[in-house]
């Protein structure tokens, strides 16, 4: 963005009425009057509850680069005492040639937020919230609690509910993912997109018809990771029973135990293993992965001599850069009909998680 | 007796839903004329912003081919200076240590049947070291007398056809396609002998441009706008590719075609197709280019009165560009002195369809030209009954929506709002919609989608052969009935808008060409 300025504001101890009022008249004052055209493409709310790391608000600015939005950075800091609104706005403005109107770019509005309206923050978020264009919500470090109002929020006009699996236990999530679904939001998960690697990896293996052929007939599944309780594996092996239309099977603990196959019952070996790997394997094939950082790299063996080799480079990605490719790709409507089939594991398991 | 069952090979239920998944297997990619202009400044970076994308297979090789002696290793590092000048975004040593797993060079000359040997022997050993499988995309980055030629040499050696039937093999052919309809014809038919039509991938670069490309998305997935585009509300359109630039020392290739060769043939018809074409039964490759070819065959074609009518060429004088002098066309490096080149088009077309019936379409295009602009701007009709006729505003103007292709991509509508106060006062207003502030990404350059496109086989974005030869039978009518007439041809000044017989041409209709 050639040539953008950035103007800032802030107060402490405000009311509703007088923020709109400022987000009103901050940029206008700045610009000697001069009513800007507003170039924002979304409502990007993050919720980050007293979380300060990363330095979200920087975070978020960054994103606007790319996509100008509207950032509501929501920190409800104590739910104690009387109700208090601090807040901070930095709008980022575009210069265009000369004499043309100025373009506001993108607005970051830090929300911090005590007592009632701490609880509250859904009703004070929505006249602040453009109508009319896609609004995220990035619920990114503790998942909501069993009372949280999901109707009003769904009502509230975010579109969009993005969380992030990898911070948290998986499980944790489920059942905020289960109420988000039911009130029409979509649902993503950055942990999901950062398993694209994995994803087109092993389409570009099953492109190869000996290891389709093993997947279709898979004994077993085998994951190692160092820590079995890592999401991305769970969401491989959901992806895989989705896309060829099988059931997962969970245990008491809701992890997956199983794939139900046309064939049977395909068990899911999980070992504790300072090596990342996933592997399927059929009566005479065994087809692995091993997942580090620069690499992907994918061996099948027919019995102990390898048939085809598969390497490739990863990219380490920022959760920056997972944020910007979740807003460009847009919703993924693959992790929805994967969610969707572990949902129904859980069904199958009778009576949900609670949050 | 053998009882094999030829089963079709099962889809991928992997690849299904990987909305980003169009990665191609892997290839090797055969340029020829890899020392030249296009493979530095434009393939080379393409392929490697497409890499740093993550859109190519973890393997895929390179070889290629021109007269100008380099060694594979001299070459690689002529691909690494290619890339750190012409790529858009910088170079990284680590990435660049993953560019492609071989990369090997022939010098030979094109006629040279040893040289397909080499290249053969070259590709061989490249699936027996590496066991990929024998895909080959054979780009023709050479002057267009050579396409011919490179074909049937490949067809000599046996590259033209896969080994393998899971396997593919794909040929790029750049512009210009031909110069005429005959020669066209005659590529065609010279491409025919060796490869089928559906391994042949006819560049037209307008084509993997984001905004071209949105005039579909613009058209098609918005409800609002296809019920208006119509004989109905629409009054006419006008397209204009306007540059400054001059013929920029490729005055010897200029001089031989011409606006009309250079601009209209392909990219205005190719703009005007899009405009104006039904919606095709699915977003794929036959259906979109049935539909395209459907205008191109709907175009009213010209008689001798109407070329002289409807028709207008021009030549560039010399003049000021952006306050500079600059020299006019005659005087231009490579350029006859007596040449009768037409540096500048001005047209209208008429769709003899249901729903074009009646509505022109006014084409301009030329060089050195005021200002560097392509857009595609609609004029609608005005509204069937004057209501604010006996108010303060007489002179309300028509609605406009401008598609703005370059180099300020996005859109653009023109409306009347009420001026305020007491009295009904209108005006006129633009409600602009800039590609740069909603979507700060950097756009990716023409060749990768077109490169990408042909290694997945996807073909939406390239000329069918139909296409390129309803094109040339409209531009070569008209090339003909230029070539009859004997009249001085019309000239302007550098920094200009054309010359008057341009403005007299639309003006004839009642209209007035934009100020883009
Ligand atoms: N440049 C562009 O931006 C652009 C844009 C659109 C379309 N195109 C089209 O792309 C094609 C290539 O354009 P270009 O600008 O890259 O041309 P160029 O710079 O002249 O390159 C031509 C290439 O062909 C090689 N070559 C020519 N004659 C040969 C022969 N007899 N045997 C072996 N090699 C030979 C040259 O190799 P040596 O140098 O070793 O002789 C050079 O590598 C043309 O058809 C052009 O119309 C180019």
């Amino acid at each position: 963005m050639a040539n953008s300025e950035m103007i800032s504001w802030s107060a402490d101890d405000l009311d509703g009425p007088s923020l709109l009022n400022a987000l009103g008249s901050v940029v206008p004052d700045a610009l000697d009057g001069a009513k800007p055209i507003v170039a924002t493409v979304l409502t990007l709310g993050l919720y980050v509850k007293g979380v300060s790391s990363p330095k979200w608000v920087s975070l978020a600015q960054e994103l606007a680069k790319q996509h100008p939005s509207r950032i509501l950075v929501i920190n409800p800091t104590t739910q104690d005492g009387q109700p208090r609104l601090d807040v901070a706005i930095s709008a980022t403005v575009a210069e265009r040639g000369q004499g043309e109107t100025p373009t506001l770019f993108s607005e970051c509005v830090e929300l911090n937020l005590k007592g009632g309206l701490a609880t509250h923050w859904i009703d004070f978020l929505q006249p602040l919230i453009r109508p009319g264009l896609p609004a995220y919500l990035w619920w990114l470090v503790t998942p909501p609690g069993p009372d949280f109002r999901w109707d009003l929020l769904s009502t509230s006009g975010f579109t969009h509910l993005v969380i992030d699996s990898k911070t948290e236990n998986w499980r944790q999530w489920l059942p905020s993912l289960r109420q988000a679904l039911a009130y029409h939001m979509h649902v993503d998960d950055l942990e999901w997109q950062r398993l694209r690697d994995l994803r087109h990896h092993w389409a570009q293996l099953t492109d190869e018809p000996r290891v389709l052929k093993t997947l279709l007939n898979m004994e077993s599944i085998e994951v190692t990771a160092p820590n079995p309780r890592w999401s991305q594996w769970i969401w491989w092996v959901t992806w895989i029973a989705s896309r060829l239309g099988w059931n997962l099977v969970l245990d008491h603990d809701r992890t997956p135990s199983a794939i139900e196959t046309d064939l049977g019952p395909v068990p899911i070996m999980v070992a504790e293993s300072p090596d990342t790997t996933v592997t399927i394997v059929s009566d005479n094939v065994r087809v692995t992965t091993q997942i580090s950082q620069p690499t992907l790299k994918s061996v099948a063996y027919h019995g102990d001599t390898a048939i085809l080799t598969l390497d490739e480079h990863r990219i380490a990605t920022s959760l920056q850069e997972d944020m910007h490719n979740i807003l460009n790709r847009g919703h993924d409507v693959l992790f929805s009909q994967t969610l969707q089939c572990l949902l129904a594991a859980e069904d199958s398991l009778g009576g949900t998680l609670d949050a | 007796m053998s009882t094999a069952i030829m089963e079709k090979p099962m889809a991928n239920p992997l690849r299904e839903g990987l909305v980003d998944g169009r990665r191609p297997q892997p290839f090797t990619l055969v340029i020829f004329g890899a020392a030249g202009d296009l493979a530095h400044r434009k393939l080379f970076p393409a392929l490697y912003n497409l890499m740093l994308d993550r859109l190519l297979p973890a393997h895929f090789n390179i070889v290629g081919l021109a007269r100008h002696p380099y060694s594979d290793q001299e070459f690689r590092k002529e691909i690494e200076e290619s890339i750190r000048h012409y790529s858009r975004r910088p170079w990284d040593a680590g990435e660049f240590s993953r560019f492609a797993d071989e990369i090997h060079y022939v010098t030979a000359n094109f006629d040279d049947a040893e040289a397909y040997r080499q290249l053969a022997a070259i590709l061989q050993g490249i699936a027996d070291r590496t066991h990929m499988p024998q895909n080959h995309l054979f780009y023709m980055a050479t002057p267009p007398s050579f396409y011919p030629i490179i074909a049937q040499n490949l067809g000599a050696a046996g590259l033209n056809k896969p080994k393998q039937e899971s396997d593919w093999v794909r040929i790029i052919v750049e512009k210009p396609f031909g110069r005429d309809l005959a020669s066209a014809q005659d590529l065609n038919n010279d491409l025919h002998q060796v490869f089928d039509e559906r391994q042949i991938f006819r560049i037209d670069h307008y084509l993997g441009k984001e905004t071209v490309q949105n005039i579909l998305v613009f058209r098609f997935a918005n409800g609002i706008f296809e019920p208006l585009w119509n004989h109905q509300y629409i009054d006419h359109v006008q397209i204009t590719v306007a540059e400054s630039l001059g013929v920029e020392g490729r005055g010897s290739y200029y001089d031989n075609a011409g606006a009309i060769r250079d601009m209209v043939q392909n990219h205005m018809l190719q703009l005007v197709s899009l405009m104006a074409m039904e919606p095709p039964v699915a977003f794929e490759a036959d259906a979109v280019r049935d539909e395209k070819v459907k205008v191109l065959r709907a175009i009213r074609p010209f008689s001798t009165r109407d070329i002289s009518e409807y028709t207008v060429r021009g030549q560039y004088e010399s003049g000021f560009i952006d306050g500079s002098p600059v020299p006019g066309f005659l005087d231009e490096p490579d350029i006859a002195s007596d040449s009768r080149t037409d540096t500048f088009v001005a047209m209208r077309l008429l769709i003899d369809n249901w729903r074009w019936a009646g509505v022109p379409f006014y084409l301009r295009t030329g060089k050195r030209l005021a200002k560097r602009a392509t857009e595609i701007a609609v004029q609608f009709k005005t509204a069937p009954h004057r209501f604010f006729s006996q108010t303060a505003t007489p002179e309300l103007e028509p609605n406009v929506l401008t598609l703005k292709i370059q180099p300020d991509e996005g859109i653009a509508l023109r409306f009347g709002a009420k001026v305020p106060g007491p009295v009904v006062r209108i005006r006129t207003v633009n409600m602009e919609f800039l590609y740069g502030t909603s979507f700060a990404d950097a756009a990716p350059e023409a060749y990768e989608r077109l490169l990408l496109d042909a290694m997945i086989g996807d073909s939406t974005l390239f000329t069918r052969k139909d296409e390129v030869e309803s094109a040339w039978t409209l531009v070569t009518s008209i090339l003909n009935g230029w070539a009859r007439a004997k009249n001085p041809i019309p000239t302007y000044e550098s920094g200009s808008w054309g010359p008057q017989e341009a403005e007299q041409l639309i003006a004839r209709d009642g209209f007035r060409w934009r100020r883009p």
